[in-house]
């Protein structure tokens, strides 16, 4: 807290002290014709000293001033909340209405009137929801399927791999073009290197290495056609029964397909200045496992299955710090495309959560 | 949630402000999650002219989430906490856990948010011990109050 406080202040008086540099340099000065030296004349009249032009003093003085009120605005709700316990400021952040004297007044219980219960011009259940960290499931609840009710999204995975497999690769072989270019000039010109040959032999057997995990990353996301998942209701409920439709396309032979139902565990801690994360597996049901399937192109695999999601499930939960995320995973062992793994995310709600409306 | 608590063993003289707060929060391997759900502040005047001879009320809606949850990374505990501020600067923070359930809706049936407050998937809780709370009981009380981490 104290050191928040100190840069709070520190902004601000950073603020006011490049404010009156500018007010000082290009308002007062002019007025007090001061009989300076020529060099500090010379310098007070350069354009570093004006601010880089016309423009420069103003933009410097609105920096400042911008400065100074995010300062002052910062230390003011430092110091509203000094002293505050942590639930004090959580109901604060939350915005629940804070009572005591009035309640205290009438020891027994207000029958009709609970201090937090919702206000009678708003929902109940938008009231609940908002303190409830469940994760909004309104992506899925505007795709409607086409065999069942709701499509589901998929997890986009291994994009960013592919873009830093991606960069490394091409750095990479331009360095080692950019030697291979230095050797053969050296070699043309009598100036023979042969300690850095030797090296990029090694050089291009790392580059080689890069390239081939850039190509299989790229088979492994362009190479598998798309999967389509469909479910008959979202979100799901503990105990419910649910109706779901797959399908798998493009051009591949699996040796297995296999779909489950998981619920994981996610920690986000700090550990000195990183901030790491943890997961865990805490739930796995089989939906589906079949071996030797073929996938044609004019002929994609299909299923329709049911299945059941536990009655003691846990329901989705996501704050900042922890999460209990579920998902459906279709994952495929496949020849000669590499075996793949597709997330598709889904919402579980506490049995008395009502549904949302249906997309149609 | 219905409930009713006392402060007991420390003379009102001493006391600067007493704050009661409903809350759940996350313990585990991750950062601590915390919010209030309902928030009562009595100050020094409030419990000068009230005393601490009578039980107070405390009554609230519980949303339907998150339910009580005992994982592997993380739990998800309820809890009744009250903080008393006394007058030499200090305070000292204790709550009493409880759980909150789901209750499976039965076939053809919506439960209102009335027929939650009043049944018992809110949670009443039992006693406060070092605040001598009056609590009525229920089976998803657990007996015992802990102190918090400060």
């Amino acid at each position: 807290m104290l050191g928040e406080l100190a840069f709070y202040l520190g902004v601000i008086l950073l603020g006011v002290f490049v404010l009156a540099l500018v007010l000082i340099t290009h308002v007062m000065m002019p007025r007090m014709n001061l009989e300076l030296p020529e060099e500090a004349r010379r310098v007070l009249d350069s354009q570093l000293a004006r601010g880089g032009g016309g423009w420069g003093r103003w933009i410097v003085g609105l920096v400042a001033i911008v400065a100074i009120g995010s300062g002052v605005a910062g230390l003011a709700y430092r110091l509203l909340h000094l002293g505050f316990s942590q639930e004090r400021r959580s109901a604060r952040a939350g915005k629940v209405r804070v009572s005591g004297s009035e309640a205290a007044v009438d020891p027994g219980f207000s029958e009709q009137n609970p201090p937090s219960a919702p206000p009678a011009d708003s929902p109940s259940e938008d009231f609940s929801a908002s303190q409830a960290c469940l994760p909004g499931g309104q992506m899925i609840h505007d795709s409607p399927g086409e065999r069942l009710r709701y499509r589901l999204g998929l997890i986009a995975t291994g994009r960013w791999t592919l873009f830093g497999s991606a960069a490394l690769a091409l750095i990479w072989n331009s360095v080692c073009f950019v030697l291979l270019a230095v050797v053969v000039s050296g070699w043309w010109y009598g100036q023979n290197r042969p300690i850095l040959a030797i090296l990029l032999v090694f050089f291009f057997a790392v580059a080689i290495w890069a390239l081939r995990v850039f190509l299989r990353q790229v088979r492994q996301i362009a190479g598998v056609g798309p999967t389509i998942l469909e479910i008959n209701d979202h979100p799901l409920q503990p105990g419910g029964q649910y109706q779901l439709f797959v399908s798998q396309m493009g051009r591949m032979r699996l040796k297995s397909v296999r779909i489950e139902l998981i619920c994981e565990e996610e920690s986000f801690f700090r550990q000195g200045t990183d901030v790491r994360a943890d997961r865990h597996t805490a739930f796995t049901q089989e939906l589906l496992r079949e071996k030797g399937v073929r996938v044609d192109p004019m002929e994609p695999w299909q299923q329709q299955l049911s299945f059941d999601v536990p009655a003691n499930a846990m329901h989705s939960f996501v704050a900042t710090h922890n999460a209990i995320r579920w998902r459906l995973v279709v994952s495929g062992d496949s020849r000669p495309w590499p075996s793949f793994c597709r997330s598709f995310p889904v919402i579980v709600h506490p049995p008395l959560m009502a549904p949302p409306d249906s997309p149609r | 949630m219905r409930a009713r608590w006392r402060i007991g063993r420390v003379p009102v003289e001493q006391l600067q402000g007493v704050e009661v707060s409903v809350l759940w929060h996350t313990d585990g391997k991750g950062d601590e999650d915390l919010s209030v759900i309902h928030f009562e502040r009595y100050e020094r005047s409030d419990l000068l002219r009230l005393g601490l001879a009578e039980s107070k009320s405390l009554q609230c809606t519980l949303p339907a989430a998150p339910l009580s949850y005992r994982g592997h990374l993380m739990q998800i505990e309820w809890a009744v906490r009250v903080r008393v501020f006394l007058t030499d600067g200090r305070d000292i923070a204790t709550e009493h856990p409880f759980l909150v359930v789901g209750r499976p809706v039965a076939a053809g049936t919506q439960p209102s948010v009335s027929e939650e407050a009043d049944g018992d998937s809110a949670a009443d809780s039992e006693a406060l011990g070092l605040l001598r709370g009056l609590w009525s009981t229920s089976r998803f009380a657990r007996p015992f109050t802990r102190g918090v981490k400060q």
